[in-house]
């Protein structure tokens, strides 16, 4: 045995003990929180962490500077005694605070480009071309990549980015020869996600896809 | 026999989609302790693991219409395990904060190797040290036992990527445990 297969071995062994689960699994007071979820109870999650602690306080006072500046700024015109020229407002989806405008032109060109392959997916017949696969398997890394910054944090981004998640693990995951099924129940969880939709939605206009 | 049990659970499949409380329990039994020892690997952390645990069965069932039985239930669950943990520790970050449950690991029988805390705390530190994806299929496949089949289908990754990476992570491993080389060459 070399020192590469001996450090192999030797490696199962030691790693066992990495982050070893207890022998007591909570099952029966997760059932209750399941349970009770699906019966449309609020749950409460058991992990209160910092996070989650000091992310609705970070909002508000996220939220009260840029109402603060948008006052201050005001008075501030006003006080020059200069006409305030309309501003055109072009319909953009809403900001969270946390994002900034990098991050969010990335976002856009992402779901540009997540809309195209959703597009070109149904385009597909009965087949799903290798090239539709590899494209979302590219498509799911970034999206995994925007899940991990602040652009991923505001709620419903958050939500349209799991939802497009889950339906490109799927699309993904097809094998070489589909089955009507199998589209099938793409097509009904595209459909009932309202995903496109969405999409289009989170798009202003003028954002092409990036491919 | 195992047709009689695949046959029973499509049928649980069945009643637990229409929102048979019963059957989803059945499920839930039959599947929850591999579920929450993923989840607890990936997390290192009790209260994280059982949030994403109890995620990933309430996703499971508001979506279960939505199982092709192309795969195993179990694959399909571990996929959104693996969706819900790494996403539960995006947010979080929290990934390796806590201490485990080591100390307590004394009815494995593989103990006379790793008894050095300081060894144990290396190799700890170590996999919490890999990237999220090779950390994720090394923890599944030398920690849990998955095969690189099982990982590409809960990772939406190829079998091969899952190969590649379990190799890149066990060659970094081998670097950041080098001052211990004498545990594994003796």
């Amino acid at each position: 045995m070399n020192d590469d297969e001996k450090f192999d071995q030797w490696l199962v062994t030691a790693a066992k003990e990495y982050h070893r689960p207890p022998d007591d699994i909570p099952r029966q007071a997760m059932w209750e929180a399941i349970e009770g979820t699906l019966n449309g109870a609020r749950v409460i999650p058991v992990a209160q962490n910092g996070w989650r602690r000091w992310s609705t306080p970070l909002s508000a006072i996220a939220a009260a500077l840029l109402v603060a500046i948008g006052v201050g700024g005001g008075y501030w015109l006003r006080g020059r005694n200069e006409p305030v020229a309309p501003t055109s407002v072009a319909a953009t989806p809403s900001r969270s605070p946390a994002t900034n405008g990098t991050l969010d032109v990335a976002l856009q060109r992402h779901m540009a480009d997540a809309e195209a392959l959703l597009v070109a997916y149904r385009a597909v017949d009965d087949q799903t071309d290798a090239h539709v696969r590899s494209w979302a398997r590219d498509v799911l890394g970034t999206t995994r990549l925007l899940m991990d910054t602040p652009a991923g944090t505001d709620p419903s981004r958050r939500r349209l980015l799991e939802d497009l998640e889950l339906i490109l693990v799927q699309i993904v995951q097809l094998p070489d020869s589909v089955s009507s099924d199998d589209r099938a129940l793409i097509d009904r969880s595209l459909s009932r996600d309202q995903l496109l939709t969405r999409l289009r939605t989170a798009i202003p206009a003028g954002i092409a896809s990036g491919t | 026999m195992g047709e009689t049990k695949r046959v029973t659970e499509a049928e649980l499949i069945s009643q637990a989609a229409n929102g048979d409380r019963t059957a989803q329990r059945a499920l839930y039994d039959a599947h929850v302790d591999r579920v929450y020892r993923l989840a607890f690997r990936l997390a290192g952390d009790e209260d994280l693991a059982r949030d994403f645990t109890q995620e990933t069965f309430i996703r499971a069932f508001q979506r279960l219409r939505d199982f092709r039985g192309a795969s195993a239930l179990s694959t399909w669950l571990h996929a959104i395990t693996t969706t819900v943990s790494l996403n539960g520790l995006r947010r979080t970050r929290r990934i390796g904060a806590r201490e485990t449950a080591i100390e307590d690991a004394e009815s494995l029988g593989t103990e006379r190797r790793v008894a050095d805390p300081d060894l144990r705390d290396a190799i700890r530190n170590a996999i919490d040290r890999l990237p999220e994806g090779y950390r994720t299929v090394f923890v599944m496949h030398d920690v849990e036992g998955y095969t690189h089949e099982e990982i590409g289908a809960a990772l939406g990754i190829q079998p091969g990527t899952s190969k590649a990476q379990l190799f890149r992570a066990r060659g970094r491993l081998r670097e950041m445990l080098a001052p211990f080389a004498g545990a594994w060459s003796a």
